[in-house]
């Protein structure tokens, strides 16, 4: 009974170690990836762009202009959301280059990432125009 | 520097510029002035007044309060802006504007590089400048349109492509950049 229960524990320890190892493997395998890292920037910089206006128009529909001087918390988090903006367009651009100079991807991809890095300079132009980011 | 603005209009209040008007104001005549065209042109723009913020996120007020000055023809010039409060102005002097249906006036001053300031009698604390094309509502506008527009297709596409790609349908190239690397 005992030597049973200590096989099934060490199967079960070994099907765990094996698992972690495999998440694990495919986070490094991800984040040491300069293709993955160009990619997820570009997916970065479409859901924090979507999602600084979406916030920052809602919390100003509720609370009002005043928001920008009082700053509750919801308007914090938009207002902390376009140096993380910049960041990802810099990553997006970068990763652009990147992929042409090592062509990741498919041409359609690649055009695509460059497409993203000019929207994203824009973007981040207007923000800066607008006072959301501090030169 | 051609400073058109009458110096006492400039320091009346909306409600006595009304009573005065009526005395001492010019009134439009219904043909324009010689040259009114050619202001009406020239005063032309976008601009944003003073005493709103000019930095940090607070400039967004000031950028969605900017007025807009168009010319209307035959001489006039029509004002606009974001809330929809959009007015026609005549010329009374070289400049100078009233308020076709009220008694509101706008005087312009005029330099040799073009309009310097717009002054209205309705807000007496604040001077509006001329705004630059890069800095105007519709530039700003177009480039945040379409940069959001292009974020969400590009975020449909991938969704897209990851829903094919999952059911087993046909995928044009490797969008997701997980696939071939360096």
């Amino acid at each position: 009974m005992t030597d049973r229960s200590g096989v099934e524990n060490a199967a079960t320890r070994a099907i765990d170690s094996s698992f972690r190892r495999l998440i694990i493997d495919g986070i490094e395998r991800r984040i040491t990836s300069l293709s993955w890292i160009a990619r997820a920037s570009g997916v970065g910089l479409c859901f924090g762009s979507i999602g600084f206006v979406l916030l920052f128009v809602s919390v100003i529909e509720r609370g009002g202009e005043l928001t920008l001087i009082t700053r509750p918390v919801p308007m914090r988090i938009a207002l902390a959301l376009p140096s993380l903006l910049v960041v990802f367009t810099l990553s997006t651009a970068v990763g652009a280059l990147l992929a042409w100079r090592y062509r990741y991807w498919s041409l359609r991809a690649r055009v695509h990432q460059t497409f993203l890095a000019a929207l994203g300079v824009g973007f981040v132009w207007q923000l800066y125009s607008l006072g959301f980011i501090a030169a | 520097m051609d400073i058109a603005w009458p110096a006492a209009a400039s320091r009346r209040s909306p409600a006595r510029t009304a009573t005065k008007t009526s005395d001492s104001t010019p009134q439009p005549s219904s043909t324009p002035q010689p040259g009114s065209r050619e202001r009406a042109d020239a005063v032309a723009g976008e601009y944003g007044v003073s005493f709103l913020p000019q930095s940090g996120p607070l400039q967004i007020v000031d950028r969605l309060e900017r007025v807009s000055v168009e010319p209307a023809g035959n001489g006039r010039i029509s004002t606009g802006s974001l809330d929809g409060d959009t007015r026609q102005w005549v010329e009374t002097e070289p400049h100078v504007f009233r308020d076709v249906d009220g008694h509101d006036a706008i005087a312009f001053e005029v330099g040799d590089d073009g309009v310097t300031a717009m002054h209205m009698s309705s807000e007496p604390a604040g001077v509006y400048q001329p705004v630059p094309i890069h800095e105007r509502q519709l530039v700003s506008g177009v480039v945040v349109g379409v940069s959001l527009a292009g974020f969400a297709l590009s975020l449909v596409g991938w969704g897209v492509t990851g829903a094919r790609r999952r059911w087993g349908g046909p995928v044009d190239g490797d969008e997701s950049g997980t696939g071939r690397s360096e």
